[in-house]
C-alpha cells in the first residue's frame, strides 16, 4: 500500500472512523433513504414510461402541441362566429 | 479493472436505479466523506444529518451527472454546499481570503510520513478552515489540484498556493505540538 493511502487511513483512524466500512446505524439510515427514493422513482417510471418522458420533454413536440391547440381554438371560434353571423342576418 | 473504471461502472448502475450499486458507492465514500464534513464543520453537532442530506441528494440527482468520471468532485461539491448552507443559516459564514498565487518548487513543500497520521490529524484541527479543507481533500481523497479547484470553486493556481501555505502551517503546528 502506498504512503499516501496509508496516511489517509491513519487520519481516518485518528478521527475514530473505520476506513474499511460504515457503521450499522449509517447502513440502516442509508437503506431507508434508498427505500423511499427508489420506490418513488419506480412509481414515476411505471406511470410515465421512459419514451413518453422523452417525448413530452421534447421542446419541438411542445411547440407543435401549442400550435395544434391554438389552431383548433381558432377554427372552433371562427366556425361559431360564422354560424352566429348567419343567425344575426 | 482499475479503480476509475470500476467507479464509472458503479455510477452507471446507480443511474439505472440499481440498489446494490448505491450501497457499494455509499460503502466506498462514506468514511472519507464523513472525515471531510467533520473537518469543515469542526464543532458540528449535526454531522449525521448533513451526511444523510448529502446522500439523499446523491440518490435523487445522480441521473443528472453526465460524466461518471467526475463523481468524486460532484459528491464533494454537494457536501461542501450542504455544510456551507448550514453555516449561512447559523450566520456563521465567512468569505475565504484569496491567497497570492506563488510559484512553488517541489523542494519547498513539506512532506508528511504515513506514521504522522495521529499528529497530523490533531494539527489539522488547529489550522484555519480553508487550509484544513484543501489538505483534507489532498490527503484523504488524494484529489488532484484540478479536482480540488473544481470542488472549492476557484482557480488551480489558488489551490496550489493554498496547499503550499497549508502544508507549511501544518508543519509549524506539528512542531509546536512536539515542543
Amino acid at each position: 500500500m502506498d504512503n499516501n493511502k496509508k496516511l489517509a487511513e491513519n487520519l481516518l483512524k485518528a478521527d475514530g472512523i473505520n476506513p474499511a466500512g460504515v457503521t450499522e446505524s449509517e447502513r440502516i439510515a442509508f437503506g431507508k433513504i434508498l427505500d423511499r427514493q427508489l420506490e418513488t422513482k419506480q412509481l414515476k417510471q411505471a406511470y410515465w414510461p421512459d419514451k413518453w418522458i422523452v417525448i413530452i420533454k421534447n421542446s419541438v413536440i411542445k411547440f407543435a402541441a401549442i400550435i395544434i391547440v391554438v389552431s383548433a381554438l381558432y377554427s372552433k371560434y371562427s366556425f361559431l362566429y360564422s354560424i352566429l353571423r348567419q343567425y344575426i342576418k | 479493472m482499475d479503480l476509475d473504471k470500476h467507479l464509472e461502472t458503479i455510477v452507471h448502475r446507480c443511474q439505472d436505479g440499481e440498489r446494490t450499486a448505491f450501497e457499494e458507492l455509499f460503502e466506498m465514500y462514506q468514511p472519507r466523506l464523513k472525515y471531510y464534513v467533520r473537518r469543515l464543520d469542526n464543532d458540528g453537532i449535526n454531522i449525521d444529518d448533513i451526511l444523510q442530506d448529502i446522500w439523499l441528494t446523491v440518490v435523487k440527482e445522480i441521473t443528472k451527472l453526465k460524466d461518471a468520471k467526475v463523481f468524486a468532485v460532484w459528491l464533494y461539491r454537494i457536501a461542501r454546499n450542504k455544510v456551507y448552507d448550514g453555516f449561512r443559516r447559523k450566520e456563521n459564514f465567512a468569505v475565504l481570503p484569496d491567497e497570492d498565487e506563488i510559484s512553488v518548487s517541489g523542494n519547498d513543500e513539506p512532506t508528511f510520513d504515513e506514521a504522522d497520521g495521529e499528529k497530523l490529524h490533531t494539527a489539522l484541527n488547529n489550522l484555519k478552515p480553508y487550509h484544513r479543507e484543501v489538505l483534507t481533500l489532498y490527503f484523504v481523497e488524494q484529489m488532484s489540484y484540478q479536482s480540488i479547484a473544481e470542488v472549492i470553486g476557484c482557480g488551480i493556481g489558488t489551490v496550489r498556493s493554498r496547499i503550499f501555505y497549508a502544508k507549511q502551517a501544518l508543519r509549524k503546528e506539528m512542531e509546536r505540538q512536539n515542543g
